[in-house]
């Protein structure tokens, strides 16, 4: 019974988060100074006509009052009526859509294979305090995660893609191909490549640094030195003691990560010109696009919420003492 | 009778050798079946005394040099492999800081079968599970706080969970390091009235380290009271102790 | 015990390798017009010009000097560092004092607050809202600055309200002590060095969180930053030729030692801090 409870505590708490960012977007346009007309709208609001400006208005109730206002951009959020990107001259929920599978894929090989990394060398450095491995682990990490990722990116298309030609120089998959099957396949790994190898090469600190941080806390642990004293074999001390522990902390810095996995994906795929959100976004930032802007933000923002809920739930498969807890009471 | 441990000239230090010892030359010997007593006050180098034996400077980042003989046998200069075969096989410890010497993320039973397992080459589920539940009636726990998380358990539930893992292997040597300190009045007594049915059913030497002078007085058949790495008394009773009487 | 003499030494060298890069930036911006050969804002020279012995590292789309934009984008962007991460600090102090120190009402509001913004994806709440403002010095340090303070106010909160149930703070609160006494004389003077760290450790993500906006043209198009710079190489697609080596490869350097230069800094008061670690 409390079990169900707490997991829908839980739910509460993201519920209210959801819908507190579903207002925060509504709000903000609203709120800055300035004309809402051309906050909402971008600033080709003074190319349109007449009749084209009334319909805007219209289609936003701008005359409205503000509740008006919220409770229809409520329905049509929830109606999936996201209006039409004059940028890209197609509805904007389709643009998303259609967006939204490469940036995913994009973040969330990123987030896997950096966090695994990360915690490899977070692990050999960590162990290996006072030595020159950690401190050469150490120095060259923070100074390749001060690269900015979209001058990495640049660099590496110079260096991989024209100058060696071995990867495709833009996109996410080759547009004039009709690849199909295996071969589509690999066309897609192809082009993620590059990106995402920028990705994780600057994502790796983010892990590293706390895991090698826990890491040298957990060694410091009266446990640990006891299971010495107990006679218990340095491999096991190692990982079923020292490794472990450290995950925990280190689990939790996942949890936030997983909160800025897409905001790396913005810039970089900028860069590669990848066809996900961030592209989009950026796109919609250089025409002034406006609602594309604001529900690109939005649906980024969701599906971190949604990621950081998966992850919640996962956290008493880490920490078996959680579950524990539930059973007792 | 030859003792059970023969603590010859013992010199302990941290860090670098030149920093000066903790220890300043100890011996003491300790018989079969029997109690002895280190007292001293905090920082006087009575913890110390324990880990040489247990042979973990190394990991305090310091060193020894003196012999410590076990059963007849030098273990002071065994290599850390060798003494991982001594440790808790043959000599086990109840360390001041039983609260948190527990894998915070296993049961109880897992962190006692570990020790089962690696020393005592138990891997039967049954027999485990016996010999578990036979330590907890020792340490008077009840059996289900074998399923336990540390954190879930009160301090002297933990301390007493403690004595039943260093009991695992039936050592010949048990070191007794502040093992009851921090606990109530009631509890001390049943801890130590479990330790002493013990030693008596599996004659086993146990060494006793205390602030404490009445525990020492009841429990120990010798005392040694160090000062600043150095036994400058072996009544039960010091001086310091006399003083502090009056002063109270 | 050598090893451990080395890595203390190591550390500190990292540490002063960090300051030695921060003095020898801040000099480059002080001192930007003599060092820098051309005004960076005139034209002076043929448009993608390669590099040679008057204009080091070339020159750009409409003929400015590679080598001089780059000196003078010092200026803004070690400025922009500091001024953002200054907002984000006193701000992440603020609340993680207040929250930490009073408790009450006003924490859970502020951590409240603080949940939210940390579970907002941060680069895209920046950029949507740098969208709605120009690109000015003002406003992008604002926007940084205005984003980036809740996990600093995390940290600060829980040192603080760790150093509140010390015994000592209980005896001056017990002998009627008043808060902003022991506030002032305390409690920020325990925390100061991770203040401090922090105030490192934001620098060296606001340099690059810059880099990233004026890279997407969120930046004043017209002032010389290192972001700007490749702005305008990637709209030119310099990284699709030669010009990559001079044209996109000093810049992002620059941000690259910069940000480091403040992490290591940062590294060096923290290990100053921790002893452990």
């Amino acid at each position: 019974m409390r079990k169900l409870f707490n997991r829908n505590r839980k739910l509460y708490h993201y519920i209210i988060l959801i819908f507190l960012v579903i207002s925060f977007n509504f709000f903000l346009p609203r709120l800055l100074p300035g004309n809402p007309l051309v906050n909402i709208m971008g600033e080709d609001i003074s190319l349109l006509t007449m009749e084209e400006r009334e319909a805007v208005i219209e289609r936003y109730n701008l005359n409205d009052s503000i509740f008006k206002q919220y409770t229809t951009y409520l329905r049509n959020l929830v109606t999936l009526n996201w209006g039409t990107s004059y940028s890209k001259k197609q509805p904007i929920s389709s643009v998303l859509w259609a967006a939204a599978p490469w940036t995913l894929l994009l973040a969330f090989s990123n987030l896997v294979i950096s966090t695994l990394i990360g915690i490899y060398l977070g692990t050999k450095a960590g162990l290996k305090r006072r030595k020159k491995e950690d401190v050469y682990l150490l120095s060259g990490i923070s100074f390749i995660s001060s690269m900015p990722s979209f001058w990495l990116g640049m660099i590496f298309i110079s260096v991989f893609s024209v100058n060696l030609g071995w990867f495709p120089i833009y996109g996410g998959y080759s547009m004039w191909q009709n690849y199909t099957g295996i071969s589509k396949v690999i066309d897609v790994l192809r082009h993620l490549f590059l990106p995402l190898s920028t990705l994780v090469i600057l994502s790796i600190s983010n892990i590293f640094l706390p895991m090698r941080y826990a890491l040298i806390e957990v060694m410091g642990e009266d446990f640990v030195f006891m299971a010495k004293a107990k006679g218990i074999p340095q491999s096991i001390i190692r990982y079923k003691y020292i490794v472990r522990n450290a995950l925990l902390p280190v689990f939790t810095v996942f949890m936030l990560r997983v909160g800025y996995i897409f905001s790396g994906s913005v810039v970089i795929e900028t860069v590669f010109a990848y066809p996900g959100l961030g592209r989009i976004m950026y796109d919609a930032i250089s025409t002034r696009d406006y609602p594309l802007i604001q529900y690109s933000f939005l649906l980024i923002s969701l599906m971190v919420i949604l990621s950081n809920y998966i992850t919640d739930l996962l956290y008493p498969l880490i920490d078996p003492r959680v579950v524990n807890q539930h059973e007792n009471t | 009778m030859e003792p059970i441990l023969k603590v010859e000239e013992l010199k302990v230090w941290y860090g670098e050798k030149c920093k000066g010892d903790i220890i300043k030359g100890v011996s003491f010997d300790l018989n079969l079946g029997e109690t002895l007593g280190i007292r001293g006050r905090s920082g006087s180098g009575k913890s110390t005394i324990a880990w040489a034996v247990m042979g973990m400077m190394s990991h305090l980042k310091g060193g020894m040099e003196g012999s410590i003989l076990l059963d007849g046998k030098n273990i002071g200069n065994l290599t850390e492999k060798e003494y991982k075969k001594v440790r808790w096989k043959e000599i086990a410890i109840v360390p001041q800081a039983a609260m948190n010497s527990f894998h915070p993320m296993m049961k109880i039973k897992d962190s006692i079968g570990e020790i089962l397992k690696i020393h005592c080459k138990i891997t039967d589920k049954k027999q485990m599970q016996d010999k578990c539940e036979e330590l907890m009636e020792i340490a008077h726990l009840d059996k289900k706080v074998l399923s336990y998380y540390p954190h879930k358990m009160s301090g002297g539930m933990k301390q007493r969970a403690a004595i039943a893992m260093a009991l695992a292997c039936e050592p010949k040597l048990l070191i007794l390091d502040e093992a009851t300190t921090g606990l109530d009045v009631l509890t001390e007594a049943e801890v130590l009235r479990v330790v002493k049915n013990l030693q008596r059913r599996n004659n086993m030497s146990i060494l006793l380290i205390s602030h404490d002078p009445r525990l020492v007085e009841v429990l120990c058949d010798k005392t040694i009271y160090i000062e600043e790495g150095v036994i400058v008394d072996h009544s039960t009773y010091h001086e310091a102790d006399l003083l502090e009487a009056k002063a109270v | 015990m050598k090893t451990l003499k080395n890595l203390c030494k190591s550390e500190e060298k990292l540490g002063l390798i960090g300051i030695a890069l921060l003095v020898f930036f801040l000099i480059v911006a002080l001192l930007a017009p003599t060092i820098a050969p051309f005004d960076p804002y005139e034209r002076v020279g043929k448009s993608f010009d390669t590099p040679s012995s008057i204009h080091l590292l070339g020159t750009n789309d409409i003929g400015q000097d590679i080598f001089s934009e780059i000196i003078y984008g010092t200026r803004f962007s070690l400025s922009l560092a500091l001024l953002a991460s200054f907002i984000a600090i006193v701000l992440g102090v603020l609340i993680g004092v207040i929250s930490g120190y009073f408790q009450g009402v006003w924490e859970s509001f502020f951590m409240r607050l603080t949940d939210f913004i940390l579970i907002i994806p941060f680069l895209p709440l920046v950029i949507i809202i740098s969208a709605y403002f120009s690109g000015s010095f003002k406003n992008l340090a604002l926007v940084i600055g205005l984003t980036a303070w809740p996990s600093t106010a995390r940290i600060i909160r829980s040192q603080v309200m760790r150093i509140r149930s010390k015994d000592y703070i209980l005896n001056l609160k017990a002998m009627g002590g008043r808060d902003s006494y022991i506030l002032k004389r305390h409690i920020l003077r325990e925390v100061l060095p991770i203040i401090v760290y922090r105030f490192m450790m934001m620098a060296n993500s606001a340099i690059l969180i810059e880099a990233s906006l004026s890279f997407l043209g969120l930046g004043s198009p017209t002032i010389k930053s290192w972001g700007t710079i490749l702005y305008y190489a990637q709209v030119r697609n310099a990284f699709l030729t030669d010009a990559w080596v001079w044209w996109i490869l000093p810049p992002g350097i620059c941000i690259s030692l910069l940000s480091v230069a403040f992490l290591f800094s940062g590294y060096y008061v923290e290990s100053r801090l921790n002893p452990k670690v």
